[in-house]
């Protein structure tokens, strides 16, 4: 009997054809090495399981990322984003939680970096209990091959000042706030904090999620973050960096309401724009 | 008039004892039996010791004095007399050699211990009536401050007539002796009762009494539960 999200083994084929159109892309850009697969999934013994978002721009610069570096990795059948978390539901959040802790298990990975998005990375570190594998970031694996020297970063790609948005998911409630500005004093030298302290900066105002449940509540988001504009406006830059999907949504659209002529970007993307061959 | 006086100061204040003893440990073990929560509640960035910052976010108030410093010093002013208000009410069941350390007369700070936490009462009444503290206040927070206020100003001007006036119609010992008495055979020397001041003192403790009941019911609870949440928000 077919029932709404149960049949996993349905998609894969599609998945499989959607990587492969992905992997097309990618190869324009960067070179990859000869046999290596671009972007390889469902692979048992990998080192690293890497769980993106429904998305090309999470899944193509990490990808570029982790060939560059030589990782041993394989990219998830799910997506990251757990919205069993954002609606409040635990049984959800545990459902959508299990597919990804149960994937690791099988493909016997000794680490799953979670993408560029705040709930899924608190989820997954602070709710999945005591596993094999170790739960990371993609923004500290990233620290991690800049001092292995695994991978090079070219300080001449980004132009004009640089700040960075801490997400709250990922720094106030989980602690990653000086991997960000490792990896930013790589790529350029240009760099300014919003406030005296990573923790003094302001939420988003994206609501944890609220972003990605519709257009309804764009109003009220506007109105709450105008301190955050201040912040942004304050420091003068051009380019705004942060690391969460929900974040990068909000912070565009108080970008085009607030006219705040910055460019919002994906710590990940510049990563992977700044690589050096 | 009599029976009323009596019934203040003897079984009321068993009453306000034991209503107090067990709501607060009721209510304490209803929180500590609560399941766990199923993540972590720290906050980042982590600083160490953790126990040691969760004792200076308890006794400091760091968010306070950074976003409202007038606050601050108020509310700092407030329980550090508090403090010495409770050493001093612990001094009338008897001598204690370690808070005699800095020899003093009984109940600390020559009458302006009363006078600043008067002051102080009336600072948080009075900011509860402007924006936006007046939005988010309930009936609560006002009762509390008033029936604090009435407690601190009826104890206080029997400070301050021994004090400042010279007042010795009732003293400390007849006090400890009524105290003490309560402990196992309730007597009410005449002083305590018939006394100029002794209106003053079956209000004060009236007033007191009825802070003490009500304590487990209200947020005064804040006072046992403030260091284990920080100690949670440090992890």
């Amino acid at each position: 009997m077919l029932v709404k999200g149960t049949s996993i083994e349905l998609f894969k084929e599609g998945f499989f054809d959607g990587v492969k159109r992905l992997e097309a892309e990618m190869v324009e850009k960067w070179q990859t090495e000869a046999g290596q697969t671009a972007i390889p999934v469902d692979v048992e013994g990998a080192d690293l399981l890497y769980v993106a978002l429904a998305g090309a721009h999470s899944i193509i610069p990490a990808a570029a990322i982790f060939n560059a570096a030589g990782e041993n990795w394989t990219l998830s059948f799910f997506e990251a984003v757990n919205f069993g978390a954002f609606v409040g539901d635990p049984s959800k959040t545990k459902l959508i939680l299990e597919r990804i802790v149960n994937e690791a298990k099988r493909l016997k990975v000794k680490e799953v970096c979670v993408c560029e998005c705040g709930t899924a990375y608190r989820v997954m570190k602070q709710l999945s209990g005591k596993q094999s594998f170790k739960v990371t970031s993609i923004t500290e694996v990233h620290v991690r091959y800049l001092r292995e020297g695994r991978i090079k970063l070219d300080r001449s790609e980004l132009s004009g000042p640089i700040t960075y948005h801490d997400p709250c998911q990922i720094a106030r409630n989980a602690g990653v706030m000086n991997e960000p500005r490792y990896i930013l004093q790589h790529i350029t030298d240009d760099f300014c904090e919003m406030s005296r302290e990573p923790k003094y900066n302001w939420c988003c105002g994206g609501g944890g999620g609220l972003v990605a449940l519709g257009e309804e509540t764009l109003d009220f988001r506007m109105k709450s973050a105008s301190v955050k504009v201040d912040q942004v406006k304050a420091t003068g830059a051009e380019t705004l960096a942060t690391a969460c999907e929900n974040c990068h949504t909000q912070l565009s659209n108080l970008n085009d309401h607030y006219k705040m002529g910055v460019a919002v970007k994906f710590l990940s993307s510049m990563v992977a724009d700044a690589l050096v061959p | 008039m009599q029976t009323l006086i009596y019934f203040i100061l003897v079984p009321m204040v068993y009453i306000a004892f034991a209503t107090f003893f067990i709501g607060t440990t009721i209510r304490l073990i209803k929180i500590f039996r609560e399941p766990k929560h199923p993540t972590t509640l720290q906050i980042y960035p982590e600083k160490k010791p953790q126990w040691l910052w969760a004792l200076h976010d308890t006794f400091l108030f760091p968010s306070v004095r950074r976003h409202k410093p007038m606050l601050w010093v108020f509310l700092m002013l407030f329980h550090i007399c508090l403090l010495l208000l409770i050493i001093g009410h612990l001094e009338l069941f008897g001598e204690f050699a370690i808070f005699q350390v800095i020899p003093h007369g009984v109940i600390l700070g020559q009458g302006y211990v009363g006078l600043i936490i008067a002051i102080s009462l009336l600072y948080f009444l009075f900011r509860r009536f402007l924006s936006p503290a007046r939005e988010l206040s309930v009936p609560e927070d006002y009762y509390l401050l008033i029936l604090l206020f009435l407690i601190v100003i009826f104890g206080s001007e029997m400070d301050w007539a021994r004090r400042w006036y010279e007042y010795d119609g009732m003293t400390v010992e007849e006090y400890r002796e009524y105290l003490m008495s309560l402990l196992l055979q309730p007597y009410l020397p005449e002083t305590v009762t018939e006394s100029g001041h002794s209106f003053m003192l079956v209000l004060y403790i009236f007033f007191a009494n009825l802070f003490i009941i009500f304590f487990p019911f209200s947020q005064s609870m804040h006072s046992f539960l403030s260091l284990p949440m920080n100690k949670l928000r440090r992890g």
